[in-house]
């Protein structure tokens, strides 16, 4: 509990009044309440659902990147490629090197793929930090 | 694309509004030091502009207050930014990522040998110039007139005060610059980029 007490004075110290701190709020809710089995590929969208309020994109991304960082880290982000409802998972430096060389090469054929932004898509898991405490709380 | 999914592209348009997040990836994706300072330059700069743009609102600010401002924005970018940790002293800013560490010496620039001394505590006493902290920075409050004369001058007294320390223009900000000396501690090269926060506030269209 001392680290879940520590997280939200993190959170509302950094964020203050703003709408980010509700959205940060929110997540780390969802991340305590739903059972680890139900977390294991959380999407944009199931995020986006555990908000109480209607907010804006811009700050929904805001918070997602504040608690994938350094500081408040209790989601992972990961990337995940999608084509004729094939789903293929993508480690960090396959993405890094798609952004720099602006191509992305099939992680079966080996063919470069087109429009490779299109199709490449980011996903969440609870960090190793937020799996620990939800260890500690079970 | 499902709808409930954010793709890279997705990501990309977003960022072309925001630009805190047009570097999401950017900083998810750091693997080296070289690339955790490059990205959080960048952060820098955006942040200090956004300070700059109000400058009429800062003129009573302390120089910990105008610290604190710059270490909250780089939390809620996602970094892991403190001040006045100690770590060899008390640091005005210190941020980490992984497991690098950046130090930064914040100053309202008063005389050049106020900066000196800054620069001093930064090399000498808060960094250790190891592998993993082989960059650092001064952020120098200006609320004088004319910061490139200012930065120009502080440019050539470091090189007057410390004749082995190498300077150049930095490309992205041109008002910046870096210096560049072996560490006495670590004897690595030591990277520091001097960077110009402009305060100065005096609208001439009331006289």
């Amino acid at each position: 509990m001392a680290r879940v007490q520590q997280i939200i004075e993190q959170i509302k110290e950094d964020w203050d009044s703003k709408p980010q701190a509700e959205i940060c709020m929110d997540i780390l809710d969802y991340l305590l309440r739903v059972p680890i089995q139900n977390l294991l590929h959380i999407s944009y969208g199931s995020l986006k659902t555990v908000i109480s309020k209607r907010v804006e994109e811009a700050d929904l991304l805001m918070a997602i990147q504040y608690l994938s960082g350094e500081r408040t880290p209790i989601l992972e982000v990961k990337f995940e490629f999608i084509e004729n409802d094939e789903i293929y998972n993508l480690p960090n430096s396959e993405i890094k090197l798609a952004r720099e060389t602006g191509q992305l090469v099939h992680p079966e054929t080996g063919e470069l793929i087109d429009n490779f932004e299109d199709k490449t898509y980011m996903y969440f898991e609870p960090s190793q930090l937020a799996k620990e405490i939800k260890k500690s709380d079970a | 694309m499902p709808e409930e999914n954010i793709s890279l592209r997705d990501l990309r348009m977003m960022g072309r509004i925001d630009p805190t997040i047009n570097r999401f990836l950017d900083r998810i994706l750091v693997e080296k030091y070289d690339e955790f300072i490059e990205a959080l330059y960048q952060d820098f700069d955006s942040i200090i502009t956004l300070i700059q743009a109000n400058a009429e609102l800062r003129q009573n600010d302390s120089e910990d207050r105008l610290t604190i401002d710059i270490k909250n924005q780089l939390n809620c970018m996602g970094y892991d930014a403190s001040h006045e940790e100690k770590h060899g002293g008390h640091t005005d800013l210190l941020v980490k990522k992984c497991d690098y560490i950046w130090i930064g010496e914040a100053k309202i620039h008063r005389d050049y040998e106020y900066l000196w001394k800054g620069f001093l505590q930064l090399s000498t006493r808060y960094s250790t110039g190891d592998i993993d902290q082989m960059n650092g920075g001064m952020i120098i409050y200006i609320f004088n007139k004319d910061t490139r004369s200012v930065m120009e001058t502080w440019q050539n007294r470091l090189k007057k005060n410390y004749p082995s320390c190498d300077t150049r223009a930095c490309e992205r900000r041109p008002l910046a610059f870096f210096s560049s000396h072996i560490h006495e501690k670590s004897g690595n090269p030591f990277l520091i980029r001097h960077m110009p926060v402009m305060l100065y506030f005096d609208p001439k269209d009331r006289i």
